[in-house]
């Protein structure tokens, strides 16, 4: 793997993993008395941005590297469907993430007065940040399959 | 504000759309090969053209929605909101469903 | 230092937080109870233990990413990935989220919320020294189970206790 594909890589689970602690973490900011709209802004631009460039990195490891030099190796080996039903999952369900992160970024940094009175907008804004959260988590989990499936260098 | 509200619907109903059509074109071109291959010749790799067309309907949808002449509410905000979390757990339960049956079950 | 190095201390710090804090809050949770109330500076340290906890979580999901990106780049493969141990850790790690979120939301009990909280910490603390535990992923799992039903019921003794000094 050359440094390109291997950045690519460490970057990807990085951001995701990021935009999901952040996502995770944004709820909590929604429940108390007082919110803190400022830090719920920043929250959600890094999640955002997270997502998004954990979309742009794990693209081009997935369409350049892996096609080419792991999927084979695991349709080979003894557990064939991590690739053929959690990678082709993961792959399609991730697509949603950044358009929801997206939704969130735009409610919080237009209607950060009215989070603070309206509470069916913030409970809204939890369940669909807790949907961000347990889709990246069930991501994740996909991932730790497919890097455990991988053997031998490439 | 009603610049916001209906920009705000715009981009929740673009994410619906976003999703309903990840969804559909995922199990589609599995079962229609031509279709795989065209996005495939079109876009280096099907994954890569499946992302932008959802972009592209994303944002197409958003700014329909936006354009469109209709009332905006925080209430109807709040609605799509609903429907977009249902669809979105519902996508994901139908992809990982439909790549299951086609592995064990076909 | 080199990233191994660097990544194994951040995750005994995170470690280290989590355990630690989650430990103090209990026993101060105990001492505070000991009048029949928590008033507001009492309440006040406790979240300042709950942040640190959090702390710890976030630092120990970190580093604990940075060992699987090596594993990976290293191609260590199903043997690791796999493992009993590993499988167990990821499972404990999973639940004490899931919890410390219920927590927050009010949607467990502070007894149920705490007893899985202090096992899941020990049990993750645990696993992650215990290299070579020769077990496997059931018996881990059901260990772990029993010993939160045990720690639930000592935590409630302890808290009868605690509140009776008061009556």
């Amino acid at each position: 793997m050359n440094p390109l594909f291997l950045n690519a890589l460490v970057w990807h689970i990085f951001l995701g993993i990021a935009a999901i602690i952040i996502f995770a973490g944004l709820p909590l900011l929604l429940r108390g008395k007082k919110l803190n709209t400022g830090l719920l802004k920043v929250y959600s631009f890094i999640g955002f941005f997270g997502f998004v460039g954990s979309w742009i990195t794990g693209g081009y490891y997935y369409s350049f590297y892996y096609g080419k030099a792991i999927k084979g190796g695991i349709l080979a080996g003894t557990t064939p469907w991590v690739h053929e039903i959690l990678m082709e999952s993961k792959e399609h369900v991730f697509l949603f993430l950044p358009f929801l992160a997206f939704v969130v970024l735009v409610i919080v940094n237009f209607f950060s007065k009215e989070l603070v009175t309206n509470a069916k907008l913030r409970m809204n804004l939890i369940l669909l940040s807790v949907a961000i959260v347990t889709l990246g988590i069930v991501i994740t989990l996909c991932g730790f399959a497919i890097s455990g499936s991988v053997v031998g260098k490439h | 504000m009603s610049g916001k509200l209906k920009l705000t619907e715009g981009i929740i109903l673009g994410s619906i759309a976003a999703v309903v059509f990840v969804v559909a074109i995922t199990i589609v071109a599995e079962l229609a090969a031509p279709l795989k291959g065209w996005l495939k010749n079109t876009f280096y790799h099907h994954w890569i053209g499946k992302s932008l067309i959802a972009v592209i309907v994303f944002a197409g949808f958003s700014v329909l929605a936006f354009a469109i002449p209709h009332k905006a509410s925080l209430e109807g905000i709040n609605r799509l909101l609903l429907v977009l979390v249902a669809l979105v757990l519902l996508g994901a339960l139908v992809i990982f469903g439909f790549f299951s049956y086609e592995t064990f079950l076909k | 230092m080199d990233l191994r190095t660097f990544i194994t201390i951040a995750h005994i710090t995170g470690t280290v937080l989590g355990v630690g804090a989650t430990t103090f809050v209990e026993v101060f949770y105990l001492r505070f109870l000991r009048d029949g109330k928590i008033d507001p500076l009492e309440n006040d340290i406790l979240k300042v233990f709950y942040q640190i906890i959090r702390l710890g979580l976030v630092i120990l999901v970190f580093s604990g990413f940075g060992y699987l990106v090596m594993w990976r780049l290293n191609f260590l493969g199903p043997v690791v990935f796999f493992s009993d141990r590993f499988l167990a850790k990821i499972t404990v790690i999973l639940v004490l989220l899931t919890v410390a979120f219920a927590i927050n939301f009010r949607l467990v009990n502070h007894r149920v919320g705490s007893a899985i909280t202090i096992v899941s910490w020990y049990g993750a603390m645990i696993l992650g020294i215990w290299r070579k535990i020769p077990y496997p992923y059931y018996a881990i799992i059901s260990v772990y189970a029993i010993l939160t039903i045990v720690a639930y019921f000592v935590l409630r003794y302890l808290e009868s206790r605690a509140s009776a000094k008061h009556k």
